[in-house]
């Protein structure tokens, strides 16, 4: 397993050292008033043994043994010989290999979590294991290769090629990475393929196959992959597969037209599906419409980002609309039809005498 | 003629006299040493720490290659059940936890009034030493977790496998950086290795450490005031929570 070896010889030195970082911190920050107090008292009497071991006592209480022993080190050399001050000095250094000791443990447990889900990652390609490694260890160079070697046995060429290209980051020149990536990545293209001109089950799975976030056919593959969703009757599918295709490239007709389609045949839409609605509204030119429903969304997530903005565009576009409507129905009405029009007889209201009457 | 042959009775018996009055007990850090070695009143078959800890690494070993073998489920199950049990059981003396005990005697003995500064320096590398095969303990457990809830034959003779190799190597070491040597570093060490560093210390010792007297070491008992002293009623007692 020489994975989870280097893994474990690269964890095991972290113990001494976290003990110590966390020991010295606390010690010189935060000092309890007891190590305080003590302090002074030996400053003022520093040939005092028992000021010497009163503040070592203090120093072990509050945990900071590395320090006590530097103290009955120093006294060791104004006191050489002292039985007293000999034993203090050999339970204060047990107690520090013993604290570093337990750190080890802690740290072998760790250690052993990491292993087995490094083991469990790249033997058995189990993706949650990959996962938990990388909680612990993100920039792990072999956890990631382990990972990507999971995802590709997996199917998932994207997932993989863009795991591959984190791991690149920290070893540009490993060559098993160039090998891995270039598979995933021809892996990928035959996915797109048959996402492209496949259909049904086996199109729909090398669409999600080939989706990598951040490529430049990413719109491409989310716009396929909305078209497959509707054919299969799956509304929801397919609007959140358009709405990431209009993040990505807003202003698209065929888009704009899919988001509209969908939304039209369901009137309970929550706060993104009325953003997406309004935003496609926008470039299909539907002003008014658009800002019914850039409205809504404002009213449901009034913090969603970019909905001032398109607001504001909708409200220009339905000005334009309003007096392009306005300019027709006056080029469509001649004046004198009004004119002429019969003059609507003045209501009547039975309570006209009563100029007190409330209504 | 009955005087010459009783001065000469006499000075034959002199040396054993002399040397029956200068027998002294052992040290307080060589029964705690004693305790890791030889014997202790607590594991089974009275044996020492480190003599337990390697039986049971041994042990684990054995199961362990069985379970590989295996091509009944439940039966290899059952095996690697039994190697985990062998490796992290508390109550029956497992490896991790025996390897952990002998570790904490040794450092008791770096404790003691009369420690050699051989074994007060020894105790703590010792102790970083043995956290290697901790951590292979730790992760044998896990692996036995996996194994028992795996529905795959499989699964679970590949972690099978993987539990074996290291079960192999927390008893020989293991060559973790492939330079060809197993067991050159902590980091590679198993129970070899690390009785190796434990016998380095003893051969060190200076008075130099000789086998510690069953008595002295079932009867060494902690005072509520710290001190350590051997129990003169010889109850083998466990006085202070002292295991």
């Amino acid at each position: 397993m020489p994975l989870m070896h280097r893994i474990a010889l690269a964890l095991l030195p972290l113990a001494a050292c976290a003990a110590q970082a966390h020991e010295g911190a606390t010690c010189q920050v935060n000092a309890p008033a007891a190590v305080v107090s003590a302090r002074s008292a030996f400053a003022a009497q520093p040939d005092s043994l028992p000021a010497l071991f009163r503040l070592a006592d203090a120093l072990v209480e509050a945990n900071c043994y590395d320090e006590a022993v530097h103290a009955l080190e120093e006294g060791e050399e104004r006191h050489p010989r002292n039985p007293e001050l000999q034993a203090k000095l050999r339970t204060t250094r047990s107690l520090v290999s013993e604290q570093t000791y337990f750190a080890g443990l802690e740290q072998a447990e760790v250690a052993a979590r990491v292993s087995r889900n490094v083991l469990r990652c790249s033997r058995l390609g189990d993706l949650n294991a990959c996962d938990e490694a990388l909680k612990l260890k993100p920039n792990d160079l072999d956890i990631l290769m382990a990972k990507g070697d999971a995802q590709l046995a997996a199917g998932k060429p994207a997932d993989a090629e863009q795991t591959y290209l984190r791991a690149r980051q920290f070893a540009p020149d490993e060559a098993k990475l160039g090998t891995q990536l270039a598979a995933a990545q021809s892996q990928r293209q035959a996915a797109l393929a048959s996402c492209q001109k496949g259909t049904g089950d086996a199109a729909l799975a090398a669409c999600q196959a080939a989706l990598l976030r951040g490529a430049d056919d990413e719109f491409t593959v989310h716009t396929r992959l909305a078209q497959i969703y509707q054919q299969r009757n799956q509304p929801a599918a397919a609007l959140n597969a358009y709405i990431a295709a209009n993040s990505l490239r807003r202003g698209d007709r065929s888009v704009a037209l899919g988001i509209v389609a969908i939304t039209d045949a369901d009137p309970h839409r929550d706060a993104v599906a009325s953003a997406a609605r309004g935003s496609a509204l926008l470039t299909l030119r539907r002003g008014t419409e658009a800002l019914a429903a850039l409205r809504q969304a404002q009213a449901l997530a009034p913090a969603m980002p970019d909905l001032r903005n398109q607001i504001v565009q909708a409200q220009t576009l339905a000005r334009v609309e309003a007096k392009a409507r306005t300019s027709e129905s006056a080029a469509a009405t001649p004046t004198r039809v009004a004119e002429t029009a019969p003059a609507q007889p003045a209501k009547k209201y039975s309570n006209e005498t009563e100029a007190s009457r409330s209504y | 003629m009955v005087d010459d042959v009783l001065r000469r009775c006499v000075l034959m018996a002199a040396p054993l006299m002399l040397s029956a009055c200068v027998a002294r007990p052992p040290t307080i850090a060589h029964v705690h040493l004693g305790h890791a070695l030889t014997g202790v009143h607590v594991t089974p078959g009275k044996q020492g720490y480190l003599l337990v800890a390697e039986k049971q690494a041994e042990d684990v070993f054995a199961l362990a290659q069985k379970a590989t073998t295996g091509a009944d489920l439940a039966q290899l199950k059952a095996d690697v059940a039994a190697a985990v049990n062998a490796t992290n059981s508390t109550t029956e003396f497992g490896l991790k936890h025996s390897l952990v005990m002998a570790s904490n005697h040794i450092s008791f003995a770096a404790t003691s009034p009369d420690a050699s500064k051989n074994v007060q320096d020894a105790a703590p590398v010792f102790a970083h030493d043995t956290v290697r095969v901790v951590e292979r303990c730790e992760l044998i457990g896990l692996l036995g977790k996996d194994v028992a809830a795996s529905s795959s034959v499989k699964e679970a003779q590949l972690l099978a496998g993987e539990i074996a190799v290291l079960a192999k190597a927390n008893l020989e070491g293991e060559d973790a950086d492939h330079d060809g040597v197993v067991g050159n570093q902590p980091a590679e060490f198993g129970m070899k290795q690390l009785r190796a560093e434990l016998d380095g210390i003893i051969a060190r010792e200076n008075p130099p450490y000789r086998t510690v007297d069953q008595w002295y070491l079932f009867n060494l008992v902690k005072l509520p005031n710290g001190r350590w002293v051997f129990d003169k009623l010889g109850r083998g007692g466990n006085i202070d929570g002292y295991q």
